[in-house]
């Protein structure tokens, strides 16, 4: 479930000339507002300092250099915003100076599946007083979901972990829903883990799942074959079937439209393996 | 049978036991006869590749067990070392940087992205970050014999590298893998570790271990002074120099496998002095074998979890109010 905290201080004006000026602190909205279209673009004066990270971001290169990169509070006061958008990871400390100086914040909270990400499109959407732009976006998500789903549905539904250095996807995550889509079966979810948790390795080896999803930079296929030789892991159905998986972080960690990235790359993987 | 030489055996006896619980116990169903079927394989190299029973049991289980006893060992018989190297029990092998200097290098490595390669590549980095601390400490020793010069040089060396491994993150900051990486290397733990990292870390361990041995008579002549330490054959520069060397290579074969683990090193020697005395000849071997057993049941009962706890967070945690409650109670029983 998603939280949507809008701060507005002063006399409310018109919501087109409130937003005039608006900078994101938030990769996903560093991507979605690139995808709101160029009336959008137009007001957007500063993007979080990862939006050019590659390992993180989908919006690398998409931003031109006149849009500043702020980074802490001074830095985004510079830049004289009407309106920042957060979340409840953006430090306290700037949060509290951006409410104490009187401007508008628009906190994106709960990062926990599909329908959090509609609910931050239309949330942001709103806030700049691009609602049908927003309601475009959300329809070519579940568009493109829906295409996708129908391609992979199946009978066989086979268990898939994601896996960084210990830590699980449970159930209630975007890894979930990308599972579900793509005809897998979350295991951790199935597991009772809700969230993400750490886990052992041999908590890992133990499920013996069919899937092991693990998170790339640019080395997947390397890091596939390594990931497959670990002790323990080598034993496992995924590691002895070609089931391990390792996709770019910046899709696998996306609570943006790279999700849909992460269930098409599942989704060929079991396609090619029933083939 | 000496009072030693029985508790000896007692922590043999209780390490062996939790030895076979550990590898019993953990996820999955596996039974007694699996664990004995897994290791006969295991030991005649014809181990079930694709059975995740004998996965769990031989390519995981044994190994990190091995590898506890191992490391609990290095580190509470490095701290009995320090201890009587330093002449006071409240030091810990930590003061002399060593962890500090294996985890800078390890961080670094993280930093770099070096770990994709394999996971044998943090503890090779973190063996080399404790030989260059090795390395400068003993250039160190051969300047000065004096103890507290040394000790101020390794605490020194010590804040050096934890100051450049807070540096490396700092400029890092953006990284937030990285920051978890590094986090999780830094509380210490034993998953994942397997035979590689036995292999790896039982080279400098027992090597460390087999000089501490030959240190304890040293060491019990320099607990009375360095002048008589000297009349006694044993000589302060010498013996110091080759305690710096068993440390270094008992905690930076530790570090290097296992990441930080705090207070095993302090508490564990500190137990043993309040029962047995001070003599060296018992205290380091004793201590070793302690440590191995409560690093050993430490790392079970984490293991027993449904989250993966870091053993180094348990050992901190319970490590310091069981130090204040050993010195209160001996406090108590010099008043009385």
């Amino acid at each position: 479930m998603a939280f949507v905290v809008l701060v507005a201080c002063g006399a409310a004006p018109s919501p087109r000339t409130s937003t005039a000026r608006v900078v994101s602190q938030v990769v996903f909205a560093d991507e979605e507002l690139w995808h709101l279209g160029p009336e959008v673009r137009s007001r957007v004066v500063g993007v979080s300092p990862m939006a050019d990270d590659p390992r993180y971001s989908d919006a690398q290169g998409l931003w031109p250099d006149p849009v500043a990169r702020p980074a802490g509070a001074e830095a985004i006061v510079a830049l004289a915003p009407d309106l920042v958008v957060t979340a409840e990871f953006t430090s306290a400390e700037t949060r509290a100076v951006l409410e104490q100086i009187g401007i508008r914040t628009l906190q994106l909270d709960g990062w926990n599946g599909f329908d959090d990400y509609r609910a931050h499109v239309t949330a942001l959407a709103a806030a700049l007083d691009a609602t049908d732009a927003g309601g475009r976006r959300v329809a070519e998500f579940d568009g493109a979901l829906a295409a996708m789903r129908s391609q992979f549905a199946g009978s066989d539904q086979p268990g898939a972990v994601s896996w960084q250095e210990g830590s699980v996807a449970g159930s209630g995550t975007f890894f979930a829903d990308a599972a579900a889509a793509a005809g897998f079966v979350n295991v951790a979810g199935q597991a009772g883990i809700h969230g993400h948790r750490t886990v052992a390795v041999e908590t890992l080896v133990a499920w013996n799942p069919e899937y092991i999803v693990i998170p790339c930079d640019d080395d997947c296929t390397e890091r596939e074959r390594e990931f497959a030789g670990r002790p323990g892991i080598a034993a496992t159905r995924a590691a002895q079937r070609g089931g391990i998986v390792a996709i770019p972080a910046r899709h696998l960690y996306s609570v943006g439209f790279g999700m849909l990235e992460v269930v098409r790359q599942l989704g060929n993987r079991r396609a090619e393996a029933q083939q | 049978m000496s009072r030693a030489r029985r508790t000896a055996l007692a922590v043999v006896v209780v390490t062996l036991v939790l030895a076979a619980l550990a590898i019993r116990v953990g996820p999955g169903d596996v039974s007694w006869a699996d664990v004995v079927g897994a290791i006969g394989r295991g030991l005649v190299g014809q181990q079930r590749l694709a059975d995740v029973d004998d996965a769990q049991v031989w390519a995981l289980r044994v190994p990190r067990v091995m590898l506890v006893i191992l490391v609990g060992a290095a580190l509470a018989g490095g701290g009995a070392v320090t201890q009587g190297l330093f002449r006071n029990p409240l030091a810990d092998p930590s003061v002399l940087g060593i962890s500090l200097g294996a985890a800078f290098v390890a961080v670094l490595g993280l930093l770099l992205g070096l770990d994709r390669a394999g996971i044998w590549v943090t503890p090779v980095l973190a063996a080399i970050g404790a030989a260059a601390t090795l390395a400068i400490l003993l250039a160190l020793a051969t300047r000065s014999s004096d103890a507290t010069t040394l000790l101020l040089a390794g605490v020194a060396l010590g804040a050096t590298c934890g100051a450049a491994t807070t540096c490396v993150l700092a400029l890092a900051g953006d990284r937030h893998d990285l920051g978890i990486r590094v986090v999780r290397w830094l509380m210490g733990s034993f998953e994942g570790r397997s035979w590689g990292h036995l292999l790896g870390a039982s080279i400098p361990i027992g090597l460390g271990l087999l000089l501490s041995g030959t240190l304890v008579r040293d060491l019990d002549a320099l607990a009375l002074g360095d002048d008589v330490a000297a009349s006694l054959g044993a000589s302060p520069a010498r013996v110091q120099r080759r305690a710096v060397t068993a440390v270094a290579l008992l905690v930076g074969g530790a570090t290097a496998v296992a990441g930080v683990l705090g207070f095993l090193g302090l508490v564990v020697p500190h137990v043993v002095r309040w029962r047995l005395g001070g003599g060296h000849r018992a205290l380091v071997p004793i201590s070793a074998l302690g440590g191995a057993a409560v690093l050993l049941a430490v790392d079970t009962v984490t293991r027993l979890g449904a989250t993966a706890l870091p053993p180094g967070v348990i050992t901190s945690l319970l490590g310091a109010p069981a130090f204040l409650w050993i010195l209160l109670a001996q406090a108590r029983r010099r008043e009385e």
